[in-house]
């Protein structure tokens, strides 16, 4: 499905992609984003695509046919929940090659276009989930927020499974490459809850974080998680 | 036998597969094919279910066999039953089996991992299977990514002698998900020679209607639709427009040219088939008429060749160091900058020329192809005097390249002739032959009518043909201006024909080139010159050419014109700007600034003292205040790239004075499997700040190549970039490898997931954590080197 109109990322979403946290960058900086924001919404395509299914336990999967999600973080994200949506999200090839494109010209530029790219990723991924969660309050449902492989323990194995039992790659064109990278990269999948009662999930801390060492939004002591410090 | 096309009815196709799978047993998310195993029964019965009603070509239940195999899963064989179930089924009727081949269900490359090769070799497979397996066509079908589409038809015509069909499919604005617009599946795939085009899957019919008119404005090969049972829901995915409402907008195709055979796709079933036979039934196929114009392509943009379009020239090695340099060590991130940039500059074509002395240009030419695809969206122009090359780089264009060049030479003709014909690529012809290049005017033209008659019969069309009148030095030969001239009239007024030339020729030996060279352009344009190859860099050639559109009527209203030119009006000198220093302009990442800086300063002062007094000192002070957090990523690089430009007026001069300066070399790559390299091109700008020449191996790098790349250069450094935790094994086969190999060469690594510890553990010399720790160990093991 396609995402129109197009959602407008915060500019602190992209200067915190960049390492700026609570600083503005110099007007020359500023305008030089702009044109990579620009640049990035001309050629993205995005197009998502959800499923629903049923949870099953012991171990947890999405029923019929699997997979299985593995890790204690899901399984809390998910607590009391019995149903699970699938959301997956692409900007599509434009963007990767806009990316390339751009950094050939100008390393800076290629980072700028690189950054506003994954803010846009995000940006497109809130407004999916927005319509997601609509539909669901429809039927007098409700959502957790957002849980992706790699976060926490939920392994990056788990990306293969999920285009499967969606048809991305049919659907809206994603792939994953067998070391499971998305393919384009500026792409989403997400784990979220469904439940009778309102709940919100828990995202997993940083202590099994991948990234936990150099994770600049850790060390600005804004965590993904908020400000529970576990 | 053989299979053929009736001429007088409209040929009927069979519809959707998986969903009856799904009826039949199959659980959403497993691989169809797998059916042909388990239930081949089933199988055979929906073939059956469909020539009862009514289909005359029936597609083979191995959609996504060219898929990555899965472990334990033969794929060989399900392919084999899939064969025989559709030859069970249409036994004793006259219908025929069609191998089909889906996509990869893998991103090639650039975009992803999954080459140009290995996607061939899965085709090339499928299609032996299926020729051995007596399959009476292919059709490849459901194509969003044209250089997968072409990887499956040249499989498919290599490999067999069977006819083939293709299709790809399209959003309802016409581009595919990789962005193909429809009109590049005609232009690019079509003088291939496939047996028929088609759309399928996308949207539904009514949707589809558009979107194949566009392709039969562009070729005139049979068409064919497959279409979805309607627009999918958007909770279930189903497709539920019903068999009556489907073949009711499925009527609408007989009003429109080109179509010969229909069917279904996702939703359809034999009820949809048997209603769009009754609506077919009596009615006739309407032939087509494209338009006739040249026309070439990439993957995202079609070019029709009407009035003038400047073909950018500086992708050549000859006369360019740095070029040469790095085509030495196998580095396209040259060819890749000029790509883009020319890109920038308005360029409508690159020409890609890699031609070095002992260059081996056959494995160069395609990977320069690759390289510039992965950043331009400009058709190309393969330029080589060497055929074997040519024909490499042609596999690998995605979209429709001209050839640069024949030339009358019949040994010339007969071997560059077929490459176009097997490619589909337009052919640019030299006027000259066997005795050289002719003094007169008409000696050239009568070498451009041998080329355009070869070309003919070779199968060309005549709008696929090009003629350059060479350019000679006016210094040299006077009035040979005017013979160039003068044939090239003849050849656009005559024959018809699309022009190209080179024009910079004609000024050499003579002072004041620029004035020369755009004078000649603008006679050749009036002439009729439409494909002139310059540098679009120089703003005197790309202005001419401006101008000239304009006042030729070709920039209707002068939109192209005023968008170009209307801001470059160029400030006054005296701006604040003039008075930056160097320092200054660095810190401010102001390119144009720093370079004007650096060549006043070499007025006055040793080329190396402009370094460690100025550049230097700005360098490590811009790198001081990231450390400390008063300056951010892309300042850091905005400085970089502005230093590198005063560096390269400091290399000039000393060039120009005879010292060959050549930093020490440094070898950077992404490692296997991974695709993130902006951390891996951060690090390579500050290195080559620094001055050291870094080979960029660019991303998903097999750790022999870098351990080549370290005996070719001699690095005494690799630094190596990894993002993903599942790319970390990768590495450290990388870093064990080069430990083994090169003792003595040290290991720098870096990327996101990495950790202090983890360097530590898989043996590399150095963490970086950021790009800045990284270029200090660089200097510092250089120092040590020293």
């Amino acid at each position: 499905m396609e995402l129109s109109p197009l959602p407008r990322p915060d500019r602190r979403d992209l200067l915190s992609l960049l390492g700026y946290g609570q600083t503005r960058p110099d007007p020359a900086t500023e305008a030089a984003l702009s044109r990579a924001e620009d640049t990035v919404r001309t050629v993205a395509r995005p197009r998502y695509i959800y499923r629903i299914f049923a949870l099953g336990r012991q171990p947890l999967s999405l029923l019929p046919t699997g997979p299985v999600l593995s890790g204690e973080d899901i399984a809390r994200h998910l607590s009391g929940c019995h149903s699970c949506a699938v959301l997956i999200l692409t900007l599509g090839p434009g963007v990767e090659r806009a990316i390339r494109a751009a950094g050939a010209a100008d390393a800076a530029m290629g980072l700028m276009t690189d950054a506003a790219a994954s803010a846009l990723t995000e940006a497109c991924a809130d407004a999916a989930e927005t319509i997601l969660r609509r539909e669901v309050a429809e039927q007098g449902l409700y959502l957790t927020g957002r849980f992706s492989p790699g976060y926490g323990d939920l392994p990056l194995s788990l990306q293969p499974e999920l285009l499967r039992i969606t048809g991305s790659a049919r659907a809206i064109g994603l792939t994953v490459s067998p070391s499971h990278i998305l393919l384009p990269r500026k792409s989403i999948t997400a784990l979220l809850g469904l439940a009778h009662h309102p709940v919100t999930g828990h995202l997993a801390g940083c202590e099994g974080c991948a990234i936990k060492e150099s994770c600049q939004k850790r060390q600005r002591g804004e965590p993904c998680h908020g400000m529970d410090p576990t | 036998m053989g299979w053929t096309l009736p001429k007088d009815r409209y040929l009927l196709l069979d519809g959707g597969m998986g969903t009856l799978l799904q009826s039949a047993g199959l659980q959403p998310g497993q691989p169809p094919e797998r059916m042909n195993l388990t239930a081949p029964d089933a199988v055979v019965a929906i073939h059956k279910a469909y020539i009862a009603a009514g289909a005359e070509v029936i597609l083979t239940n191995t959609f996504g066999a060219a898929n990555r195999p899965e472990p334990g899963f033969d794929i060989e064989a399900a392919v084999k039953v899939a064969l025989a179930c559709a030859k069970a089924a249409r036994a004793g009727t006259h219908v025929a089996v069609a191998l089909d081949m889906g996509p990869t269900g893998e991103l090639l490359e650039p975009g992803g991992l999954l080459s140009f090769e290995e996607a061939y070799d899965r085709y090339a497979r499928l299609v032996r299977i299926g020729a051995e397996g007596g399959a009476d066509l292919i059709v490849i079908e459901t194509m969003a990514d044209l250089l997968e589409a072409k990887a499956a038809l040249l499989a498919a015509k290599e490999n067999s002698d069977l006819p083939v069909l293709l299709s790809m499919t399209f959003e309802a604005d016409g581009r595919s998900f990789a962005g193909v617009p429809v009109e590049a599946l005609g232009v690019a795939l079509g003088p291939m020679g496939p047996d028929g085009l088609g759309i399928n899957c996308s949207v539904g019919p009514a949707g589809i209607m558009p979107l194949i008119e566009r392709l039969a404005a562009v070729t005139d090969l049979p068409l064919f639709i497959k279409p979805n049972a309607g627009l999918p829901d958007p909770v279930t995915g189903r497709h539920n427009l019903p068999p009556d409402a489907f073949a009711r907008e499925m009527a609408a195709l007989t009003e429109l040219p080109g179509i010969v055979m229909a069917g279904g796709c996702c939703g359809t079933t034999p009820e949809h088939i048997a209603a769009l036979k009754a609506t077919l039934a009596g009615k006739a196929p309407r032939p087509s008429s494209p338009r006739r114009v040249s026309r070439v392509c990439s993957a995202t943009r079609v070019l029709e060749l009407e009035g003038v379009h400047p073909i950018g020239e500086r992708i050549n090695p000859t006369g360019k160091q740095p070029l040469r340099q790095a085509l030495k060590a196998g580095d396209l991130s040259v060819v890749q900058v000029m790509a883009a940039e020319q890109e920038h500059e308005g360029a409508a074509i690159l020409d890609i020329n890699v031609g070095l002395p002992g260059g081996d240009e056959v494995d160069l030419l395609p990977r320069a192809v690759k390289a510039v695809q992965a950043v331009s969206s400009l058709p190309v122009q393969i330029d080589s005097a060497n055929p074997a090359a040519i024909e490499a780089a042609l596999r690998v264009v995605s979209g429709r390249a001209l050839v640069n060049s024949t030339t009358g030479e019949r040994d010339k003709l007969e071997a560059i002739l077929p490459l176009c014909k097997k490619y589909g690529a337009m052919v640019v012809g030299l006027t000259l032959d066997e005795d050289g290049i002719p003094e007169t005017a008409e000696g050239r033209v009568d070498i451009a009518r041998r080329i355009l008659s070869a070309a003919v019969d070779h199968g060309l069309a005549r709008e696929d043909v090009c003629i350059d009148c060479l350019t000679l030095a006016a210094s040299a030969l006077p009035g040979s201006a005017g013979v160039t001239i003068e044939a090239l009239r003849t050849v656009r007024e005559e024959l018809g024909l699309h022009t190209v030339l080179g024009v910079s020729n004609i000024s050499f030996g003579l002072p004041n080139r620029p004035l020369i060279n755009q004078n000649f352009l603008t006679m050749a344009l009036q002439a009729g010159l439409t494909l002139p190859i310059l540098n679009p860099g120089n703003p005197g050639m790309m202005g001419a050419v401006d101008a000239f559109r304009l006042l030729s009527g070709q920039d209707s209203e002068a939109r192209d014109f005023i968008a170009r030119h209307s801001e470059q009006s160029p400030p006054p000198a005296a701006t604040a700007s003039e008075a930056l220093s160097l320092e200054e302009a660095i810190l401010r990442g102001l390119k144009t600034e720093a370079d004007r800086a650096a060549l006043k300063l070499l007025d006055t002062e040793a080329p190396m003292a402009v370094v460690e007094g100025h550049l230097m000192p700005a360098l490590d002070r811009i790198g001081r205040d990231f450390e400390a957090g008063r300056a951010f990523l892309p300042q850091l690089l905005s400085a970089a790239s502005a230093a590198q430009a005063a560096f390269e007026q400091v290399r000039r001069v000393l060039l120009a004075g005879g010292e060959a300066p050549e930093g020490p070399p440094v070898v950077v790559a992404t490692v296997q499997g991974d695709v993130h390299d902006i951390g891996k091109n951060i690090v390579k700008v500050l290195l080559e700040n620094y001055g050291f020449r870094v080979i960029d191996l660019g991303r998903d790098v097999p750790p022999a190549a870098v351990s080549r790349a370290v005996s070719e250069s001699g690095a005494g450094l690799v630094g190596l970039s990894a993002l993903m935790t599942t790319t970390l094994p990768a590495m450290a086969e990388t870093v064990a490898l080069l430990r083994t190999e090169h003792p003595d060469c040290r290991v720098m690594v870096g990327g996101a997931v990495l950790t202090e510890g983890y360097a530590q553990h898989i043996g590399a010399h150095f963490y970086g954590a950021d790009a800045g720790r990284a270029a200090a160990y660089a200097r510092e093991v250089y120092r040590n080197h020293e």
